[in-house]
């Protein structure tokens, strides 16, 4: 092994033990990206929905966990989003929502028109999530 | 601390929503911005579409009154979200799947035709207002370029001798009224004269008296015609040529001149006058 070889592989183990471990966790798609702080994020399942029954059943079976706080962030056009039926702000104060692990049906729409919907499964190790919607993809 | 999730908590209805829209409404404030902002704050925590359009309602009335673009966009995007979640309730699926109800389905999709509509407004209006402003911004504009160039712009300054030249022109003109009363007397009376030398006496003695009278006149006539243009004419000349002169001493580029002429013939006669100052 040459000594350049050498010299770069401890820079390289140097830099790696001065870079701080990443706290987060991702899943991006095309449209949509799930970030998550806590040891997870969470998935997205573009084109579900979820009944009042399963919606119900899911609150449930999730009632004794901890909150996580959700943010939806919208990119690159208008819209509001609905969180299990619920409005929840883009932005502001009111802009974070504690939402148990499992499964969210999430819709974004501007006026008539659908942006995109889904369901949200967040991880049970996760402490916060953000949905971003990329509205222009 | 994460906020709470509502709707774990088991939704809400439109009378808990009437309800609660009925409180914040009483506690608003006088000031229209302040009610606007608490309308919005109320429609973001409770994601009720009636406080969404309430504020845009205000916020774009407020807009007009006070003709604030930024307001009225305000308004604009406050009716959209309305239009978004009335849209969102007013769909079967969606309304029957959430215990979240601030409105019924109806007044839902009632609640976005209303929303959409104030938005358009609202959007007009901001243009308008910046309109307004963009014209107001040129028109100062146009008067501050105005000013700057009439303060750039030498005023115009009379030439010297024009107030004499003026004056003298006047004179002119009223000794040349004058020569026509001269001339006028004068052919009376040449007339009347002429008619009672042809008269046979003592037959027409009282026409002769008659004709006397008017020569008379003539006379009159002629006297304070002569008068006046000899006092108008003499002035005159006198200004022109005082008022020339100084002109002309002023400097070389100075072309005032006056030129008169004037004319006789058996109808009378007159005086012209042309001058540049």
């Amino acid at each position: 092994m040459g000594t350049l070889k050498l010299l770069t592989i401890a820079a390289a183990a140097f830099s790696a033990l001065l870079a701080p471990a990443p706290d987060t966790d991702e899943d991006c798609g095309n449209e949509v990206c799930v970030y998550g702080t806590g040891g997870g994020a969470g998935t997205w399942k573009p084109g579900e929905r979820m009944s009042r029954g399963k919606r119900n059943k899911e609150a449930k079976a999730n009632r004794k966990r901890k909150d996580v706080a959700l943010n939806v962030v919208l990119e690159g056009g208008r819209g509001s989003v609905f969180v299990d039926g619920r409005y929840l702000a883009t932005s502001g104060d009111h802009a974070q929502r504690g939402v148990k692990p499992g499964r969210h049906e999430i819709e974004v729409r501007d006026a008539g028109q659908v942006i995109t919907f889904g369901v949200l499964v967040v991880s049970r190790k996760a402490t916060a999530v953000a949905l971003v919607v990329h509205a222009d993809r | 601390m994460t906020p709470s999730a509502a709707l774990a908590k088991g939704g809400h209805s439109p009378e808990d929503a009437a309800a609660q829209r009925e409180q914040i409404e009483a506690g608003l404030a006088q000031d229209p911005r302040a009610a606007v902002a608490a309308l919005r704050d109320a429609g973001e925590e409770l994601g009720d579409p009636e406080l969404f359009l309430l504020a845009a309602t205000r916020a774009r009335d407020e807009a007009r009154s006070s003709r604030d673009p930024e307001l009225a966009l305000e308004a604009e995007s406050l009716a959209l979200v309305a239009q978004d979640i009335g849209s969102y309730l007013s769909d079967d699926d969606n309304y029957s799947a959430t215990d979240w109800r601030p409105v019924t389905r109806d007044r839902a999709a009632d609640l976005a035709g209303e929303a959409g509509s104030l938005a358009t407004q609202a959007h007009e209006l901001a243009e308008e207002i910046e309109a307004e402003r963009a014209a107001a911004a040129a028109a100062a504009e146009r008067a501050r370029l105005e000013s700057l160039a009439n303060a750039d712009k030498p005023k115009r300054e009379l030439k010297p001798g024009t107030g004499l030249i003026a004056g003298g022109s006047v004179a002119l003109a009223v000794g040349a009224s004058g020569i026509g009363l001269l001339g006028a007397g004068i052919a009376m009376g040449q007339a009347n004269q002429r008619e009672a030398e042809s008269l046979s006496l003592p037959a027409e003695l009282a026409r002769l008296e008659e004709l006397d009278r008017k020569g008379a006149t003539a006379n009159t006539l002629a006297y304070v015609g002569g008068a006046v243009a000899a006092v108008g004419v003499g002035v005159g000349v006198a200004l022109i040529v005082v008022g020339v002169k100084k002109r002309k001493a002023a400097g070389p580029q100075e072309q005032a001149h006056v030129h008169m002429s004037g004319w006789f013939d058996h109808n009378g006669g007159g005086l012209a006058l042309q001058g540049r100052f």
